[in-house]
């Protein structure tokens, strides 16, 4: 099977976004982006997802909503975080609510630029993402058995 | 533009206040708004009224600890402006219903808004991002209150 | 939690959301069930709550319009007019006559776009994905028209203080309203479907019935309101170039998913009329004026958003930042009532009751 890519299934939270990444990450797979192209899929349940895509920023609120949503995706997982405010709180990033970017919370792979972030540089991380996972993947499979938990550069992170 | 002309705003005492709802109610005006605003002397309550497309405001003014009865027994739209407001300013406010016991924004939310402008302007006591969530002095006692009236 | 619902003999308390794949923002409800049908419904909200009507005191005045136009992204443009006009009433500031008409046109365009995302949304709420996808193919020709005119796709950064930022060419608007024409043939063809199909009928029709009383008396607002049979809409008080411009207002009487959903699809095939007829009678001269001084005094203003009617309240002290800003969205008056049609409806209706408001969490929170 080494030579068959994966499908990536994509679970996508809205940590305080003001809804312009949601809409542009819900553009990305409409029939003129169509991220499902690169074989991504939605889904609703974090057990059953690779990716998470998170727009907006921490708040006191969905940190721990957005930790738990993390928690239960297996591994290999990777995050993409969607524009300047899962980057650094963007524009609210001084209002009294929001702690910060998604880095904040849990360990992101991919930044994706923009107040709002472009369908087309979503698509890009996305993609990106893609690989990471894959390198992940190989990384779990050759990792001792027993020591797979927390043998990943991410697991090691956390 | 036209938006001067159809909105005006009065000034009333707490205590008229909900007579004076009362009577806007039997007139056919609903509910716009619930609006508070931080002061020197406290806070400034506006109650904005909408009836066709004129706008009417009542506004009170209250001390820190002067507590503002509830319209939400007119106007049951009202709970979620006043558990809201009571949440992220600290607004004393008697017998809500249904009150959510400052659970609608959630424990972690700060009450950012909760505090005593300092002379009228706005950056003298600003709240740091990194502070523990301002502690809401009202709401004990509120509820303390509200058990005792029922 | 203390304000949880009281789960008596045979109810069943089930949480609905924060992150629930038909919403894609969180929003959460703790339900109270007896066997499928809700008996209370208690939103929890501050999942979103940024505390950006505080920002007010951190930003200058006319700074504070970017982060104005991001309490939300659909009605972006319209959240970042509504501060303006609020300031601009508080300041004197006449804009010019491009300026409102420009203004006018974005707002227009951003209903369009704000009403096909929905129709999108709502089908896919109901599990009809063919549609979903259609809708939302329609929709990217009026995000393009958006990036042309205006510069972004979603947030337009093209309202400012005393007028508008950008100056599109009269030939960039006649070719939009070319591109447009084809978005109101598309609308046609999917509105037979959304309205004709039995199986959407099914899912839409008498589900989640609001009364014309009740609508009115719990403060709901834009199509909700108007699908319960009142004749409301703020754009007939006359702001911008609404005064000049004649339109129907689209009310519709049953009140249940299906009245709210023809509203919608009314009203974009009116706004895509409105879009030639302003882009027709589009007048030459100057977008804006400029800003001198700070603001001092208050200001109230009302406008008609997609999702109904917003209102902005600003206050000044003649510095550069003003002291308090404050903005009544339209899905935080609706919810009163979305609570009350969701009381006795079946569990498997509360998705789409939900999506018939056209919630907008993010306005809601700011």
């Amino acid at each position: 099977m080494g030579g068959v890519e994966r499908s990536i299934w994509i679970v996508h939270y809205d940590a305080s976004s003001c809804n312009g990444c949601d809409i542009e990450v819900l553009a990305c797979l409409t029939p003129v982006y169509d991220a499902e192209r690169f074989g991504c899929i939605v889904t609703g349940d974090p057990k059953q997802a690779d990716l998470l895509l998170v727009t907006g920023g921490v708040n006191n609120r969905n940190v721990e909503v957005l930790k738990s949503i993390y928690g239960q995706m297996p591994e290999p997982r990777a995050v993409v975080a969607i524009g300047a405010c899962a980057y650094s709180g963007g524009v609210f990033s001084e209002c009294y609510n929001v702690c910060g970017g998604v880095a904040t919370a849990i360990p992101v792979d991919v930044y994706v630029p923009g107040c709002a972030a472009k369908p087309e540089s979503i698509l890009d991380g996305v993609l990106r993402a893609a690989a990471i996972l894959k390198e992940r993947r190989v990384a779990l499979r050759s990792a001792p058995r027993n020591a797979k938990k927390g043998s990943t550069e991410e697991g090691a992170r956390r | 533009m036209s938006e001067h002309e159809t909105h005006e705003v009065e000034n009333i005492s707490t205590n008229l206040l909900l007579q004076t709802v009362d009577s806007l109610l039997l007139d056919g005006w609903r509910l716009i708004q619930v609006l508070a605003l931080s002061t020197t002397e406290g806070y400034e309550v506006n109650y904005s009224f909408g009836g066709g497309y004129a706008m009417k405001t009542l506004r009170l003014h209250v001390g820190p600890k002067q507590s503002v009865p509830s319209i939400t027994s007119y106007y049951a739209a009202a709970a979620y402006y006043e558990n809201e407001m009571r949440d992220l300013f600290g607004v004393r406010i008697e017998r809500i219903h249904p009150d959510w016991h400052n659970d609608i924004m959630g424990e972690k939310t700060p009450r950012a808004f909760s505090r005593v402008r300092v002379q009228g302007t706005s950056v003298e006591r600003p709240v740091p991002l990194d502070a523990p969530p301002v502690p809401l002095a009202s709401s004990p006692a509120a509820d303390a209150q509200e058990g005792a009236i029922k | 939690m203390s304000g949880s619902p009281n789960a008596g003999p045979g109810l069943t308390v089930i949480p609905f959301g924060p992150q629930h794949p038909v919403l894609p923002e969180p929003l959460h409800f703790d339900l109270t069930l007896q066997d499928e049908k809700v008996v209370d419904a208690i939103p929890q909200i501050g999942y979103i709550h940024r505390g950006l009507e505080m920002l007010v005191e951190k930003r200058d005045f006319t700074d504070y319009v970017h982060v104005a136009e991001r309490i939300c992204g659909i009605c972006s443009f319209m959240h970042g007019m509504g501060y303006c006009e609020a300031i601009e009433t508080i300041m004197d500031l006449t804009v010019p006559d491009r300026g409102r008409w420009l203004r006018t046109f974005w707002c227009e365009l951003e209903r369009v776009h704000s009403h096909l995302m929905w129709l999108g949304l709502a089908a896919d709420a109901f599990g009809f994905e063919n549609l979903f996808h259609a809708t939302w193919r329609a929709r990217e020709i009026v995000l393009d028209v958006a990036e042309e005119t205006a510069g972004g796709r979603v947030i337009y950064g093209s309202c400012i203080v005393g007028g508008t930022s950008t100056n599109p060419e009269n030939e960039t608007l006649d070719r939009c309203v070319k591109e447009l024409s084809k978005v109101r043939a598309e609308t046609i063809r999917l509105a037979e479907v959304f309205i004709g199909e039995p199986t959407v009928r099914h899912r839409l029709e008498k589900v989640g019935v609001l009364g014309r009383g009740k609508a009115y008396a719990l403060g709901a607002v834009g199509p909700m309101l108007r699908a319960s049979g009142v004749d409301y809409d703020m754009r007939r008080k006359g702001y911008e170039a609404y005064p000049e411009l004649t339109f129907a207002t689209m009310v519709e009487t049953s009140g249940d998913c299906m009245a709210r959903a023809k509203v919608r699809i009314r009203e974009i095939d009116e706004s895509l009329r409105l879009l030639g007829e302003i882009v027709a009678r589009m007048p030459g001269g100057p977008v804006a004026v400029p800003v001198k001084g700070a603001p001092e005094g208050e200001g109230w203003v009302r406008v008609e958003q997609p999702r109904g009617e917003a209102l902005y309240f600003v206050r000044a002290n003649g510095k550069r930042n003003p002291e308090r800003f404050r903005v009544r969205t339209p899905t935080f008056a609706n919810i009163p009532a979305m609570v009350e049609v969701m009381v006795g409806s079946q569990l498997a209706d509360v998705p789409t009751i939900i999506l018939t408001i056209d919630p907008c969490i993010s306005c809601t929170e700011r």
